[in-house]
């Protein structure tokens, strides 16, 4: 479990400070920026409002200017952070998508997938160590008298001609 | 010289020293502490413990821990800060200022023991 943890986070790490880099940037300097309510008073965005509006934002939700109408400076820095955020949400996503494919995480998950399989079995069984000629005739004969055994090979090929 | 050692000795002491200038002041005074100040504090935090991830050496998990700590506890200032601001007539009143304060500071001490341990791992290298 531990190797599996340990290749998604370290995979995540960068991605993961780009986002945080990316929304701290665009919330704090949402913060800044002066609007202008109805009223034509000027106003600035609380962190709360401007967290959660960057927050619909980066992931394109899209719920509006709130809580008022925004000045064309606020609009200018949110056309900035749209492209920033969509770009860094790409990147995460993309890393992801890749770890997946990753031939070391794979090998993480089937050793993981064995190790499962291994510990579910709870009748006493025989462990053969390579598959060659002597490993068939023993695991046919210990097959025979009802026996239980676990084949490891080297070799991929060997072990995935054995019918079950 | 070490890039990535570098890079995160830079934000672990940064969180520290974000955060001590938040925490110095009157404890439930408003005016002797920003907000900005612990906004900075706290992503610097999230980035320090987003450089631990998945570091399997001894000291890189402690360092984990102890991060996540003190993000935890500015997350949790964080939002003590934001009820007592939007649900309050006049903006923050110095018993939850007190609160976010100290809450601040006991993250304070997680940076603190980050920052020590830093040091300990770093005198441990020999030439």
């Amino acid at each position: 479990m531990s190797d599996i943890f340990f290749l998604v986070l370290r995979r995540l790490r960068a991605p993961l400070i780009l986002l945080v880099s990316v929304y701290a940037v665009a919330t704090f300097v949402m913060t800044l920026i002066p609007g202008v309510d109805e009223d034509g008073n000027v106003w600035y965005m609380s962190f709360f409002h401007a967290f959660y509006f960057v927050s619909f934002m980066g992931t394109t939700i899209g719920f509006g200017e709130i809580p008022y109408a925004f000045s064309d400076a606020q609009r200018a820095w949110v056309l900035v952070c749209i492209y920033i955020s969509v770009s860094a949400w790409l990147y995460a996503i993309g890393s992801m998508l890749n770890l997946l494919q990753n031939q070391a995480f794979r090998q993480a998950l089937s050793r993981k997938a064995f190790e499962r399989s291994i510990n579910r079995i709870d009748l006493p069984f025989y462990l053969i160590c390579g598959y060659g000629e002597t490993g068939a005739l023993i695991n046919e004969g210990l097959a025979e008298l009802g026996l239980q055994t676990i084949i490891i090979d080297y070799n991929p090929d060997r072990t995935s001609s054995i019918e079950i | 010289m070490n890039f990535e050692k570098v890079v995160f000795a830079f934000f672990i002491i940064l969180a520290l020293s974000l955060n001590f200038g938040f925490f110095v002041g009157d404890l439930s005074d408003p005016t002797h502490h920003h907000f900005y100040e612990l906004f900075a504090a706290l992503v610097v935090s999230l980035i320090c413990t987003l450089l631990k991830f998945g570091d399997r050496t001894h000291f890189g998990s402690t360092v984990l821990a102890s991060s996540l700590v003190a993000d935890l506890q500015l997350i949790a200032a964080a939002v003590v800060w934001w009820y007592s601001a939007d649900s309050g007539i006049s903006g923050v009143d110095s018993a939850s200022m007190a609160s976010i304060v100290s809450l601040s500071g006991g993250a304070l001490v997680a940076n603190l023991l980050s920052v020590v341990l830093l040091i300990i791992e770093t005198s441990q290298i020999r030439k």
